[in-house]
């Protein structure tokens, strides 16, 4: 892999590791589910390096592979559980700040439960939209027409609100 | 609620983990990942397909040695039918979605044409791997009865476990099409349907 493809992995991951993980969460079933599936997603990515040949931005098609991965650990009909083996120089770690301690907003945790609620295709299309990416770059992810974007996310944000205002009550 | 304020709740977290990276260890450990992946694909590859070669050198040499024709014609049989089923096996493996980059509608099309032919492979294993292999050994039992009538209890024995390999082997294949891929398909196709409509 040349010089150029390695600086873009590094300087790409670097920019989106936090929605990576964040999409990755939302499939999950739980933390180590997670942490294996953002660890599948790494290697996935550096696997597809090769392919990307920038007629998209890097963080679209990380965003892409991402999603196809998380798709891949649903539908595999292997029942290996870990595809990739453990990636050492990675870590997760809580952060370290004021708020550490602080207790999960109720409305964070009601709008999680809403998402996990959802269907496949409105919770990869929420994601996208709660990451607050461009409609654009979401049809360029999910291979739908940008109007069609904006029907399903009129939809979803209706479905979503009264989603978080039933169980905020 | 506003957008902005929807996507502020979705990245604000107090709990929110943090992803290090050891970037000088990083391409190094993710390189080794991909060639460990590539080892066990290798190998599982392999492992599958052992039978088949196994078989192919093995029941050459049974029709070359054997005296009867239909013998020679059985063993030829199950020589040819392993090689369909090797055939059969890299053509559904051909279809298992691994191009992680396309858009997830694709993504989503290759994942469904992979589990309806695994699927229908499963559905269909009596004609593709358990017929022609039990077919041919019986056509090859056949002409070792015509060959010494005395092995008749011995063959007929043969016969029956053959018999009784084949509806396992058929029942399991049915059970796994039903209760472990249908689900994953219908899945996919949900998936399809609610990101069309």
């Amino acid at each position: 892999m040349n010089r150029e493809l390695e600086d873009t992995f590094l300087s790409g991951l670097e920019e989106n590791k936090q929605q990576l993980l964040r999409i990755c969460s939302a499939y999950a079933k739980d933390t180590e589910d997670r942490n294996d599936l953002f660890q599948d997603v790494l290697a996935s990515i550096w696997k597809s390096m090769p392919s990307f040949k920038g007629n998209s931005s890097i963080s679209t098609w990380m965003y892409r592979v991402t999603l196809n991965v998380c798709l891949n650990a649903q539908t595999k009909l292997t029942k290996k559980k870990k595809q990739f083996v453990p990636l050492d120089s990675v870590t997760l770690s809580r952060y370290q700040g004021e708020d550490s301690t602080e207790e999960e907003p109720p409305l964070l945790l009601h709008l999680r439960s809403c998402i996990k609620e959802m269907d496949g295709a409105d919770k990869t299309i929420t994601m996208l939209y709660l990451e607050e990416l461009p409609y654009k770059e979401i049809a360029d992810i999910t291979g739908i027409s940008e109007n069609h974007v904006a029907v399903k996310i009129k939809r979803i944000k209706k479905k979503l609100l009264t989603c978080i205002n039933k169980k905020s009550c | 609620m506003l957008d902005k304020e929807l996507s502020k709740i979705w990245k604000s977290s107090p709990q929110q983990e943090q992803v290090k990276f050891d970037k000088s260890r990083l391409l190094l450990d993710v390189q080794s990942s991909v060639d460990t992946f590539h080892k066990q694909m290798k190998a599982l590859y392999i492992r599958e397909s052992l039978g088949v070669f196994i078989v192919i050198p093995m029941f050459s040499f049974y029709a070359f040695q054997a005296q009867h024709i239909l013998t020679k014609i059985g063993f030829i049989s199950v020589v040819l039918s392993a090689l369909y089923i090797l055939y059969v096996l890299k053509r559904s493996k051909d279809k298992t979605p691994n191009q992680f980059a396309m858009n997830y509608r694709e993504y989503l099309q290759k994942t469904k044409e992979h589990l309806e032919s695994s699927k229908k492979n499963r559905e269909t294993v009596l004609i593709w791997y358990v017929l022609p292999i039990i077919g041919s050994l019986w056509v090859a039992m056949l002409g070792m009865y015509f060959t010494d009538p005395e092995m008749l209890n011995g063959l007929l024995i043969m016969g029956a476990i053959s018999v009784f390999v084949s509806i396992v082997i058929h029942s399991l294949n049915q059970r796994s099409a039903k209760t472990f891929v249908e689900p994953k398909l219908e899945k996919v196709k949900n998936l399809i349907r609610s990101l069309e409509e």
